[in-house]
């Protein structure tokens, strides 16, 4: 089990909810609650992990492991 | 490290105090350097975001105005943390012909720093060094209210100021988009309408390799 950290903070001159993930290089939110910002930051992790087909190597034997982002309980 | 960059460390294991200081080279690309440098050495402190991103915004600044930046120039940094300061760091240039008159200084101008409360510097004197000290007392963290200075983007600006500084997008699903230059990579998760306050911009900003003024002038 690894724990990812994620970085939520209150942006006080746009008055809205931003996150960061530091491992994944992920900004993103402005979002007014922060439970939105949350329910985002879940989908782009998401977006992260998928990677592109386009860095593929199609001659590799591959193996699929499933991954399941939640928060920490 | 080059011949000019000295880098060294210390901890008083009575007061729980470390220090380390640096020289570097006066150039722009000695900046993403020292804020490597700094952010593995302020750690977990809750000062080290708004430490590193002072310190950041002053380096470019001598890199920029002062001597420092010249053929051969230094630039010394200075860094402590312990209980009882949380956080201080110290960036001193090798002197500028500026007189040190820091009520012209605005943002995003980085002379606005040495404004704050949190920062001291004395009168500087023509061509001679000088030295911004950032102070953080125990349990607080900076006041950045005004640090950041004003005006929001929208986030599509700041995506475009991004791309035309040469990020690319490899990739793109919704609002989601994969942004590559030289061998980083990195995820921007913004909606184009989102607002992006000084707060946001400039953990952009150092997540982008610029200090906070670098990805206004974009």
């Amino acid at each position: 089990m690894s724990a990812l950290r994620v970085e939520l903070f209150f942006d006080d001159e746009a008055g809205n909810w931003h996150y960061r993930v530091p491992a994944l290089h992920i900004n993103g939110g402005g979002t007014r609650a922060r439970e939105d910002a949350e329910r985002e930051c879940l989908s782009a992790i998401a977006f992260a992990l998928e990677g592109d087909p386009q860095d593929y190597d199609t001659d590799a034997e591959t193996v699929t492991f499933d991954v399941n982002v939640a928060p920490a309980a | 490290m080059s011949e000019q960059q000295t880098l060294t460390a210390a901890a008083d294991l009575s007061t729980a105090t470390r220090r380390c200081a640096g020289s570097f080279p006066g150039r722009r690309d000695q900046v993403r350097l020292i804020r490597g440098i700094l952010s593995a050495f302020f750690d977990d402190s809750p000062a080290a975001h708004d430490a590193i991103l002072l310190v950041s915004e002053l380096a470019a600044n001598a890199v920029t105005h002062s001597a420092s930046g010249q053929p051969g120039g230094l630039l010394i940094i200075r860094a402590e943390t312990s209980p009882a300061t949380c956080a201080r760091a110290e960036v001193e240039d090798q002197g500028s012909t500026w007189d040190g008159d820091l009520s012209t200084a605005q943002p995003p101008h980085g002379l606005f720093i040495p404004k704050r409360p949190e920062t001291t510097s004395r009168r500087r004197h023509v061509n001679h060094p000088w030295r911004s000290v950032i102070h953080d007392r125990r349990g607080a963290v900076f006041d950045t209210a005004n640090f950041y200075g004003s005006g929001m983007a929208k986030a599509a600006r700041v995506l475009a100021a991004l791309k035309r500084d040469g990020w690319i997008e490899t990739r793109r699903s919704g609002s989601h988009r994969v942004l590559v230059r030289d061998d980083q990579q990195r995820i921007w998760a913004y909606h184009d309408g989102a607002d992006l306050g000084g707060p946001a911009m400039a953990r952009v900003a150092r997540d982008y390799g610029y200090t906070l003024a670098e990805l206004r002038k974009l």
